[in-house]
This record gives structure tokens, sequence and C-alpha cells, in this order.
């Protein structure tokens, strides 16, 4: 009989042996089979308008007004209120999206292609910093932004990855880990080495000088461009995993600024769910605590795979930048990471730890025991809508989830 | 044991003491605030002495 401790090193080798590569850029409705007119793709496990919080609220009638849906931002809160909209995980369809994660038919989508396994996964592209639609930005600009990432952006990348034939990310993440970055609040070396990659490519393939120097420039000033390819890869990697019977592994980890979600192997694609939890960290100047909003995004997905706060000892910067103590205390959250985790990635390695891999394979056995839990960077929204980030900081996932889900996987294998 | 142990001064009461603290942090740190050389380990109970899910855990140890 099989044991979960060997089901669950079957669970890390899919998540090892995967080879993401990021391969195109196209309209979801092209990509993600079943996105349907009027549905909109959100961050974090199911959750019905009335129980939403202000941020995705807001980002929903933004995109509900880019798509045609609505005639202006009243217009789309009414209907979607009225239940006009059908509103899913982005996780039920192989796609993420950061902090409120809207996913629509017209958006482009990155496609990470997991070459080892045959399975694809998408994410949109990121927005740059300051007022955007991720945070519940949804103002003219920001739609005006959307509009040429739809129209431009999105369309010039697709061309560009097509002619390269893809860029594989587990050598670029290796590289980026050397760096400085964690993948999740710091993404300056891996934005940068990209956009090396991509900067030949897009000038052979650009539509005019004009595109192609608005394009060279978006990608240029935001050093989060990474985040959104880091997060799609994160998918494409534990998708293989999800069906691994016996296996206590997370697979994807999830907040939709209300509630906190988690799938395990051997559970399958049920949620366990907690509420979310405020995010400690720094804030931007003229705002403070009072202005957050509860943790939000499908970003934990780079922690589910290793990455962000459990890559916090390759990234020593962003312990300043997210609020979380000295720089020399940054091994003590990876160190406090393998805890919980059933092995370690050989392939993304941390020179300040001698070149140990970073911690992967969250196992909830391990979470429920120590009461350790996973520690998530992580952006902080403003809790009402349209005004944006207001800072970053850490957050635990909630113990509860994983005591749940506990629960269920013992009901599972037949011994509660 | 060496029975001539028995003859030689013992160290662990003439030195200063080093402590190993389990468990409550505030121990230590008020240890540490007297000038006593102390470290601490982090320790509970497994599933924060839950005994329901330390019993499942202890079926799903495999």
């Amino acid at each position: 009989m099989q044991t979960i401790d060997s089901a669950n090193q079957e669970a890390l080798r899919r998540l090892l042996a995967g080879e993401p590569v990021l391969v195109d850029v196209v309209p979801a409705s092209q990509a993600i089979a079943g996105l349907a007119d009027r549905t909109i793709l959100h961050a974090g496990p199911p959750i019905s308008w009335d129980r939403m919080c202000g941020p995705l609220r807001g980002a929903i009638m933004g995109i509900a007004v880019f798509e045609g849906w609505a005639a202006d931002l009243d217009d789309a809160a009414s209907k979607a209120a009225a239940g006009a909209f059908a509103f899913h995980p982005n996780h039920h369809f192989a796609a993420v999206g950061p902090m409120t994660g809207m996913t629509t038919r017209s958006q482009p989508v990155m496609v990470v292609e997991n070459r080892a396994f045959g399975n694809r996964a998408y994410c949109a592209i990121n927005e740059g910093l300051g007022k955007v639609m991720r945070f519940g930005g949804n103002d003219a600009a920001v739609l005006d932004r959307l509009r040429w990432m739809r129209d431009v952006l999105g369309p010039a990348l697709g061309r560009a990855l097509r002619k390269s034939g893809g860029i594989p990310l587990k050598p670029l993440i290796a590289r980026g880990l050397t760096m400085g970055d964690e993948m999740h609040q710091r993404n300056v070396a891996c934005s940068s080495l990209l956009l090396r990659q991509l900067a030949p490519l897009l000038a052979q393939t650009a539509n005019g000088s004009e595109d192609l120097v608005a394009c060279l420039g978006f990608i240029g000033a935001n050093d989060q461009f990474f985040l959104n390819v880091a997060m799609a890869m994160g998918k494409a990697l534990t998708d293989p995993a999800r069906d691994v019977a016996g296996s206590s592994v997370v697979t994807a980890m999830s907040r939709n600024g209300t509630d906190f979600g988690i799938r395990v192997a051997g559970t399958g694609d049920r949620w366990f769910t907690a509420p979310v939890e405020m995010p400690v960290g720094i804030y931007f100047p003229g705002f403070s605590e009072r202005d957050a909003n509860p943790d939000i995004g499908d970003s934990a997905i780079v922690e589910t795979v290793g990455l962000g706060g459990f890559a916090m000892a390759a990234a020593p910067a962003v312990v300043g930048y997210v609020g979380a103590g000295r720089a020399s205390q940054a091994a003590a959250f990876t160190h406090a990471m393998a805890e919980i985790t059933v092995g370690a990635n050989p392939a993304w390695t941390i020179p300040a730890m001698d070149f140990a891999g970073v911690p992967t394979g969250i196992d909830i056995r391990l979470v429920v025991e120590t009461g350790v839990t996973p520690t998530i960077n992580t952006g902080i929204a403003h809790r009402e809508p349209g005004v944006g980030q207001v800072g970053a900081g850490v957050v635990k996932a909630p113990l509860k989830c994983f005591e749940d889900a506990l629960v269920a996987f013992a009901q599972s294998m037949g011994v509660a | 044991m060496d029975p001539t142990d028995h003859d030689r001064p013992n160290d662990l009461l003439a030195a200063p003491p080093r402590i190993v603290n389990v468990g409550l942090e505030l121990f230590a740190v008020d240890l540490a605030a007297l000038g006593a050389k102390v470290m601490h380990v982090q320790w509970s109970p497994p599933a924060g002495g839950n005994a329901q899910l330390a019993g499942l855990l202890n079926k799903l140890r495999t």
C-alpha cells in the first residue's frame, strides 16, 4: 500500500520535474476554454458579490466597463448585484491573477507551458505600480492602460514569444534567486533578465518604432513585471500534482480579500477556507493600517512552489521592504518554512544558505503539528475601491484552513 | 560514571548558569534581560494541544 510519505514524494517529484516555458500571449478567450461572455474570473476561492471586499468590487466594476458589459461603474455595480455576471475563481480555469486577479475574455494572458507534463497555465500581464486594476483601481487612466495592453502590448509580446520558440523559466528563476529576487515582492532581477531576452525579439516583430518604444518603456519601468510570469509558472507547476491520491501536499493557496483558501493533492479540487488575515507591513507615505484591505490575490501560488516568503533568504532587501525585520533575519523565514515542507528544490538555490534549495511542498500534517503556517509576502491594497496599493507586508496563512483540510484528508484516508 | 568524579568540584554549580529554555519564550527573555546566557527552543504541543487533531496526526504519520 502506498504511504502518505511516498505519495508526498510523488507530489514533490511532479512539482520539481516541471519544465515551465513562457510561450505566448493571447486573448484570454482564445487561451482559456469555457471562459464565456460576461464571465469574470477573480482571485481566491469562490465568492459571491455580496461578500466581496471593496477592491474586488472596484475591479469587477472596472472590468465590466472595459469589456463593454456596462455603461459606467454604477451600471456595472447594479448589474453585478443583480446577477448579470458569472463569477468564478481563476484557479478553476488553469489561471491565476495577482491581488483582485481580473481575467476576462478580451484581456491578453501570458501562457506558460509545462513541457514535462503538457499542461498550460495563464495570467494577465502586470499593469505596473500605482493605481491599477489589480488593486481595485477603475478610473479612465486604468481602463485606457488596459486597452493599450490589449491592443498593443499583448499582441507585441505574443509575436515576440512565438518567434522565440518560448523562454524557459526555470533557469531564469534560478538566476534571479542569486540576484536577490524572491519572485513575489522583489522581481527586479527577473524582470530585467526577461526584458534582456524579449527586447531583440520585440525589435524584430514590433509594428513600428513608436509601439516598440512604448512596450520597452512599459516593461523596463515595472520592477514587478515578472510577478505575473512567475505566477503563471507556479500554476503550471502545481496543476500536475493536483490528483496525487493520498498526498497531504498543498497544491494551491489563494485569497479573495474575504477568504483564504487552500487545496490539497489528496482531497482534489476542494477548497478549505478561513477568514483572511491582515498583512503586517510598511505603508506608503500618507497611508496606515486603517486604510488597508485584508489579504488578497492568487499570488501565493509562488509560495506554494517555494518562492516568495519561502525564499526570503535569497532577498534580504525584501525583508525591509515588507517590514519583516532586519535583513540578517531573512534566513529565519526560509528555515521556518523548511519545517513544514517535504523537500527542497535543487534547481532553485539560495547563495546565502550555502546554496540550499528553496523549501518546497507544503505538508498540511507538518503545518498542523507545528502550528507554523506559510509566510506570504504581499502587496497591500486600499480597502476602498479605486485607490490602489498602499503598502507591502507579510501575512500568515490561517491555521484553520490546514486543520479543516487535515480532517477531510483523514476522512479520505479512512482514518477519521 | 567514573567514581572519582565525586571528588571533583562541580563545574555546573560553580560556573554561571547556561540555560536552554523550551516552550514559553517569556522565560528566556526575562533571563536574558538579567544577563543570563540562554538559548530558546521554540516548542509547543503537537497541534497546539488539540487532542482530536493530534489523534488524527498520529493516524496519518506514515
